[in-house]
């Protein structure tokens, strides 16, 4: 009996023992897991890797719960969204991978990954990381090398493409207002045919226009070739159309053919005057403006005010040089046209009105350029310690020079002559050029001399004054030109004030104070300038980061005891990434090479653990956008005190300069009457 | 188990059972909380703060006293919950901000928020409403928690460290590396029962890590199993017991004995934990089933469940007229749950709105805290705040806060532990 009511209780506790066993393994099977968050642990590729090729899927491993929904997106280095939809692995929710897909064969560059995850427990995370893809990774004695070796050289080819496009605009705008004001009108009322101006006027204007495509073309094929990773290429010029700057030189190419077309037609006689006359300074206004558009004013100090300056300092140089062109190129051909009787009249008058033109012209460019010169360099030191200000500095000289000369001229020379001495002289410049039979009274020489008979007295003052008058004229033209290309080097460096810390390329180191240290972020890329305690780098450069933490009592190096870190935010791009810092040989000083892979203003907050005190300060970095030239948001000028008299000059200018375009205007009112 | 009893029963007796535990989640919460909220995400821990014992703070936070504080993407709206209307925000520097803990210090003159998005925790100052500092802090941090008189600890679970920023310099002064990995996602559950010391989890570790809060270190660990991790977790004043949730699908909650650091039970269920305020009974919400537990037995017996439809989350308690009601904040249904805690039944359902769902997504959080005798919980989805009086288990309203509202903090009275 005992033993079979030790079996039976065996039994019993056996058969419990299995239904709780089964009961457990229900519950357990339906038991939901509830647990806290899931956050990333590891990734494939991981964050800040660096490829030599795209790979075909994105891993993301994440800790602590599993996932219930993940959102996964890859972005490439074009912006574009190269992933697929995210996958939650099966038989492990703590997997979530991401096809990658990509068409292009050339895959190098930054990819970005955001990730979002509903985790079991119903928490969402969120968090981003990056890898780069390369044929070679960049490391940081790479980058210094880079930085180390470059100078800050300007392009050759964009300051000329940009020069010879100012000559062009200058004589697309000058040259037709110049002709429609000083010289139609007046060889209208002299019995000129118009068809003499017009041979002339097509031809120089042709040139410029086609001078004026080939500049907009060459200065597109400059930039399209400093943004492709290996120089000019289709992809390149694919690349920088597709930038907003690209736009623009579409818009200027477009223009400049159709000017240089309208102009060819008119060199043809296919075209009625008003045509390309109108279409010339048209297309040289439409192609200026968005030239100023993208200028340094409208860039750096405020878009309207910046194109406005611009636009009309370029137009006053036009009004001033174009309208010399005019004189010199076509007004010899009109007077030798003329009655001989008339042609110290018409060149009188012609002059006359030129004056104002010019007058106006020189105002325009004298404020403006006083102006820009308070943006741009408000101080003596912008003009002598950089290359923009030296530039400037040599277009002032020679702007004084030509103005010198000018008056000169005007004032000086053509006054040594009578009024009678004058029209002689003009008389026999022209005569000297023109072919005989037109008019001449036989009395001058084609060497300008006259015939024997006359006060050989007079007759050499005149002759040697004129002469001289040509050779000043000619040289005051030249002065100008030299202007104009200087112009071009001046949009294509840095501004004074922009290069006011560092030369382009030297590393960047911003400062912050902590309690009782220093922590320093240098930056050092090829293209890196420091601005206003900012630091400026090319948007997908590689960047080199050092973070230094230092006493402030003793200037001894402080080492981490935690890791340094930045965290890079964009807040315009939606774009979050942390960069881990590995110490370098140099006590206390830690280093990363990366990309900032979106455009404009990045906010990077640099943190460690210097001999235990936690510190964590915020820089700006500025990623200027690919295809864009120096491109800043607006900074506040200092007002110097060179910056007032610069500003009281500017108001001399325009109000004298005003005066005088009204006294010119009156007299030569007084003497049509 | 003999355990001495003597201190914590005079403790208790002088403190009037205050509220305990640190524990982020809602309502009901926190050692920090003068004014309503524990973190909404950790309905762990003890008693409510519309406790008859916060009336007899009082309040010098006039700037905020009264008011809930509900924190959007955009904007944080001060809500008067009698009015049912926002009486005032605060927009500037705030942006797409990714809100997570929020802590009222205990004299009520700030409110810190962890700003995730930044890594940083902000500075409200309630007494002029304004946003007056913005503290760097590691990365990844959800939790936050008040331990001391002048700290905040702030979890970044990307270190699995708390950093601890001083409420008066408003600076980061000590990193407390807490996880045994060195990340995982963590809580902290103190209690002036426990002196300097604090229980700290993570979802990485299967342990109870030991910090001290003065030395500002992990100075030892309790395993509790070989697998999965620790994350919710609350404190039981009367027996001196503290639960630790084990995560990573154990499901279980590990029952230790705070005096000996000990584990002396494991529970078969596991989730969000929330204290009586009387600190009798506790509620566990594992899934559709609130379990009552009694926190007076050191069994940790179960007095009885009760189902509540909707994925109840974020539970919250108001006693009146001698009968205790639960309020939950639901997930899957726009509503809060009322339920009456003594007959273990659901009496009422009221309005609150709807938060995000994924596609595919079968479990949620929602939060809700309680201040002034109202509960409040957002509804993201719908971008309101649900305010319920707790007192006529009415809603008083949803006030339009802004899309993504996802915290709210009380100022008001209320005590510390």
């Amino acid at each position: 009996m005992p033993m079979r009511t030790r079996d039976s209780s065996g039994r019993r506790l056996a058969t419990l023992a299995v239904c709780c066993a089964i009961v457990v393994l229900v519950l357990a099977a339906v038991a939901m897991p509830v647990a806290g968050h899931a956050y990333l642990s590891d990734s494939d590729p991981a964050n800040g890797d660096r490829l030599e090729a795209l790979p075909e899927t994105v891993t993301l491993e994440f800790s602590g719960d599993g996932v219930q929904v993940a959102d996964v997106t890859v972005t490439g280095p074009d912006g574009e969204d190269v992933s697929g939809d995210a996958v939650i692995d099966p038989d492990d929710d703590r997997l979530v991978s991401v096809s990658l897909e990509r068409d292009d064969t050339d895959a190098d560059g930054i990819y970005t990954v955001d990730w979002e995850i509903l985790a079991e427990d119903g928490h969402t995370t969120a968090g981003s990381f990056f890898f780069s893809v390369g044929d070679e990774p960049v490391d940081r004695e790479s980058v210094l090398e880079a930085y180390a070796d470059d100078e800050d050289d300007v392009s050759i080819a964009t300051t000329a493409a940009k020069g010879a496009l100012l000559l062009a605009v200058v004589a697309l705008v000058g040259v037709p207002v110049t002709a429609a004001v000083a010289v139609y009108p007046v060889v209208g009322r002299f019995g000129v045919a118009p068809s003499v101006v017009d041979r002339r006027l097509t031809r120089v204007l042709a040139g410029a226009g086609v001078v004026l495509f080939g500049a907009v073309l060459a200065l597109g094929v400059a930039r399209s070739a400093s943004i492709g990773s290996s120089g000019l290429s289709l992809e390149a010029i694919r690349t920088f159309a597709a930038t907003p700057l690209g736009h623009v030189w579409l818009v200027q190419l477009l223009v400049a053919a159709l000017v240089a077309t309208g102009l060819l037609a008119g060199v043809r006689g296919s075209l009625d005057r008003r045509y390309w006359l109108g279409s010339s300074l048209a297309g040289a206004v439409v192609v200026q403006a968005t030239v100023s558009w993208t200028s340094h004013s409208a860039t750096l100090v405020d878009r309207l005010q910046g194109v406005t300056v611009d636009f009309a300092h370029v137009a006053g140089a036009g009004l001033w040089l174009g309208g010399l062109c005019v004189l010199a190129a076509v007004l010899p051909t009109v007077l030798a046209d003329a009655e001989a009787g008339d042609r110290d009249r018409l060149a009188a008058d012609a002059i006359r009105r030129y004056s104002i033109v010019a007058l106006t012209g020189v105002t325009l460019a004298l404020l403006t350029g006083l102006i820009l010169a308070v943006w741009h360099a408000p101080t003596l030191a912008h003009l002598a310690e950089t290359t923009y200000g030296t530039a400037l500095s040599a277009k002032v000289l020679l702007v004084v020079a030509a103005l010198g000369l000018g008056g000169f001229t005007r004032f000086v020379l053509l006054r040594r002559l009578d009024p009678d001495r004058e029209r002689s002289a003009l008389e026999r410049r022209v005569r000297g050029r023109g072919s005989s039979g037109r008019g001449s009274d036989g009395r001058v020489r084609e060497n300008g001399g006259r015939e024997a008979g006359d006060d050989p007295t007079v007759d050499e003052t005149a002759s040697t004054t004129s002469t001289l008058v040509t050779r000043v004229l000619s040289l005051e033209v030249a002065l100008l030109v030299l202007v104009v290309v200087l112009s071009g080097l001046l949009t294509s460096t840095p501004t004074a004030v922009v290069a006011e810390q560092t030369d382009a390329g030297d590393p960047v180191t911003l400062e912050r104070e902590y309690d009782d240290g220093i922590v320093e972020l240098t930056v050092g890329s090829p293209s890196v300038w420091g601005e206003h305690g900012s630091a400026f780098v090319d948007e997908g450069e590689p960047v080199v980061f050092d973070v230094t933490f230092t006493s402030a009592s003793d200037g001894d190096p402080l080492e981490s005891d935690r890791p340094v870190t930045i965290l890079a935010h964009n807040e315009r791009a939606d774009t979050q990434l942390q960069f881990d810092l590995e110490a370098t040989e140099e006590p206390g000083t830690y280093s990363t090479v990366q990309t900032l892979p979106d455009p404009l203003w990045w906010e990077l907050r640099v943190s460690g653990s210097p001999e235990g005190t936690y510190v964590s300060e915020w820089v700006d970095v500025y990623a200027v956008p690919d295809g864009h030239e120096h491109v800043h948001e607006y900074a506040p000028l200092e007002e110097t005190g060179f910056t007032h008299l610069l500003r009281i000059g500017a108001i001399v200018v325009g109000i004298t300069g005003s005066l005088a375009v009204a006294v010119e205007t009156v007299r030569f009112g007084r003497r049509q009457r | 188990m003999e355990r001495p009893v003597t201190r914590r029963r005079f403790v208790q007796a002088t403190s009037g059972g205050l509220a305990v535990g640190v524990a982020g989640c809602l309502g009901s919460d926190d050692d920090d909380d003068a004014g309503g909220n524990g973190d909404d995400h950790d309905h762990d821990d003890h008693g409510d703060d519309d406790h008859d014992h916060n009336d007899e703070t009082a309040t010098d936070a006039p700037g905020s006293d009264g008011l809930a504080y509900a924190f959007a993407p955009d904007r944080i709206a001060i809500v008067d919950p009698e009015a049912g209307e926002v009486v005032d925000e605060l927009t500037d520097g705030i942006s797409s901000a990714e809100w997570g803990d929020t802590r009222l210090t205990r004299d009520r003159d700030k409110i810190f928020a962890i700003e995730n998005s930044l890594e940083q925790v902000v500075v409200i100052d309630t007494e002029t409403r304004e946003l007056i500092e913005r503290v760097d802090i590691g990365p990844g941090a959800t939790h936050m928690y008040h331990p001391v008189e002048d700290e905040m600890w702030a979890h970044a679970d990307d270190e699995g460290a708390f950093y601890v920023i001083d409420t008066d310099s408003l600076a980061v002064t000590e990193i407390v590396d807490a996880g045994l990995e060195g990340e995982g996602h963590g809580k902290l559950l103190a209690h002036e029962d426990f002196g300097t010391k604090a229980y700290a989890t993570n979802v990485n570790d299967p342990a109870a890590l030991i910090v001290d809060l003065e030395a500002y270190e992990r100075t030892g660990s309790i395993d509790l199993g070989e697998e999965g991790g620790t994350h919710y977790k609350a404190y039981a004043p009367r027996t001196g017991l503290a639960y630790f949730e084990r995560s990573g699908g154990v499901g279980t909650t590990a029952v230790v004995d705070t005096a000996t650091d000990e584990v002396v039970d494991e529970l078969p269920f596991s989730g969000g934990m929330s204290l009586t305020p009387d600190e009798e009974r506790m509620g566990i919400l594992d899934g559709d089933e609130l379990h009552l537990l009694d926190m007076t037995d050191e069994e940790s017996e179960e007095i009885g469940s009760v189902t509540v439809e909707g994925g109840p989350d974020a539970l919250g308690y108001h006693e009146v007229d001698g009968t205790l009601y639960g309020f939950t904040a639901n997930t899957t249904t726009p509503d809060v749950a009322v339920v009456d805690v003594d007959a273990l039944e659901v009496v009422d359902r009221l309005e609150a709105g709807d938060i995000e769902r994924p596609d595919g997504a079968h479990h949620l959080h929602r939060s809700g805290v309680t201040g002034g005798g109202y509960f409040f919980t957002p509804a993201d989805a719908d971008g309101t705040v649900a305010i319920v009086d707790m007192a006529a288990r009415a809603l008083v309203g949803q006030v339009p806060v802004g899309e993504g509202v996802a915290r709210v903090q009380y100022v008001g009275g209320g005590t510390e532990r």
